[in-house]
């Protein structure tokens, strides 16, 4: 089964700004990627090892998933995707090389597959709509499918998690990738560019224009 | 923009801790000495705690079934291992590889030609090749009468174009006799 979030983050890794009075450590250090167990695994799929593979498959599935799902709209898509994603990394091995934290090129992989889909399927409602003047308001909109929650959760709280569903998927592609990389999957701002392939500048203005939309309509701990 | 709209354009960082130890700095001493800097930074801080925790519930995904998604990968893994797995692949992905493989050759000769343009761009750039080269195309010598006595032509106007209509539009004939005119109009 998936482990939980929170499991790329390296030892080493300071601790979040939490407290207004707290002292400050530059996050993006240089990451020791002997210290980094899905480095070690990955480099044994380099080696053939395909045990170490499912490792990492079993690991990062979930999250995979569950990122991708905030791309494309529909779970199942996204299992898609995140399975072509893997089969990707696999083929591609040969040219892995340990200088970061796995998890920053896998989701290098990951955001390119999902912003790819998301230009895809601009493009097909764009051409959709050409060819169907007047439908555009109900046809354009990726479907929104709001992951299944336990029978015990209340309604107030699935319908919350439906409005924020719905305010992710308003965002741009490019800050809700940086959004989500940075406030679920824990990559720092400098790993967040490099998946996105965006200076870290450029990484500060997309999270902060993210974090104050999303404020908008959710704010402080109402969320 | 105004020192405290500056630091709460940074408070986003600041909170992610992605700011450099000076601007670090900067923000804690501001904050210090600001009230309201330091309540907003507070409802930042709460608003960040707030959205890690809900975006982390919107994408849980804790009813995935791994095990069909690991066959498929393997199935995905084996038709790839398999000998007639490169024929299938499509034509462009085969010659990358193709080219990938002969890239000792092919990287000097790319690199010859394109160092060779750039000169050649240079050189045409800085001594003005082009000019020298170019052919006065579609202008006529004048006829030898022109330009035997030149001066006995010069307040004569130039038609050019004689064969298209509509240069002779601008001719002013005075008609001889409107009656006459409008009859053969």
């Amino acid at each position: 089964m998936p482990q939980p979030r929170g499991t790329f983050r390296t030892a080493e890794r300071p601790a979040r700004n939490f407290t207004a009075s707290g002292a400050f450590e530059r996050v993006s250090a240089p990451v020791d990627t002997e210290a980094d167990p899905d480095v070690q695994l990955m480099l044994a799929v380099q080696a053939g090892n395909t045990a170490a593979f499912e490792r990492l498959f079993e690991k990062h599935i979930g999250a995979v998933v569950g990122f991708a799902t905030q791309f494309v709209g529909s779970r199942a898509r996204a299992e898609e995707l995140a399975q072509d994603v893997f089969l990707q990394i696999y083929r591609t091995r040969q040219r892995y090389v340990a200088r970061a934290r796995f998890a920053t090129w896998l989701y290098r992989m990951v955001t390119n597959a999902c912003l790819s889909e998301v230009r895809r399927a601009d493009y097909r409602a764009r051409a959709h709509s050409l060819d169907q003047p007047g439908t555009r308001d109900t046809d354009d909109a990726v479907p929104i499918e709001v992951p299944t929650r336990s029978s015990e959760e209340d309604v107030a709280g699935r319908e919350a998690l439906e409005q924020l569903h719905t305010a992710v998927a308003a965002l741009p592609a490019q800050q809700r990738a940086a959004l989500l990389l940075a406030r679920v999957e824990g990559l720092s701002y400098e790993e967040v560019a490099e998946a996105l392939s965006c200076s870290v500048a450029a990484v500060k203005s997309l999270v902060h224009r993210a974090t104050v939309t999303l404020r908008g309509q959710f704010p402080e701990e109402g969320m | 923009m105004s020192k405290c709209a500056r630091i709460r354009s940074e408070l986003t960082a600041w909170v992610d801790g992605e700011l450099t130890a000076r601007r670090d700095e900067r923000v804690q001493r501001h904050l210090a000495r600001c009230v309201a800097c330091a309540a907003e930074a507070e409802s930042v801080r709460a608003t960040i705690q707030g959205q890690r925790r809900a975006l982390s519930r919107l994408t849980a995904v804790p009813d995935l079934d791994t095990g069909p998604m690991w066959a498929a990968v393997q199935r995905g893994l084996a038709a790839a291992d398999q000998p007639g797995a490169q024929a299938t692949r499509p034509a462009w992905v085969r010659w990358r590889g193709e080219l990938r493989g002969w890239q000792w050759l092919w990287r000097p000769v790319a690199v010859v030609g394109a160092a060779t343009a750039v000169a050649v761009v240079v050189t045409v750039t800085m001594f003005g090749g082009p000019q020298k080269v170019l052919v006065p195309l579609g202008v006529e010598a004048p006829p030898p009468a022109v330009s035997r006595a030149p001066e006995l032509f010069k307040d004569y106007p130039l038609i050019q174009h004689l064969d298209a209509l509509e240069n002779f539009d601008t001719v002013n004939a005075e008609p001889l006799d409107d009656g006459q005119a409008s009859d053969h109009g």
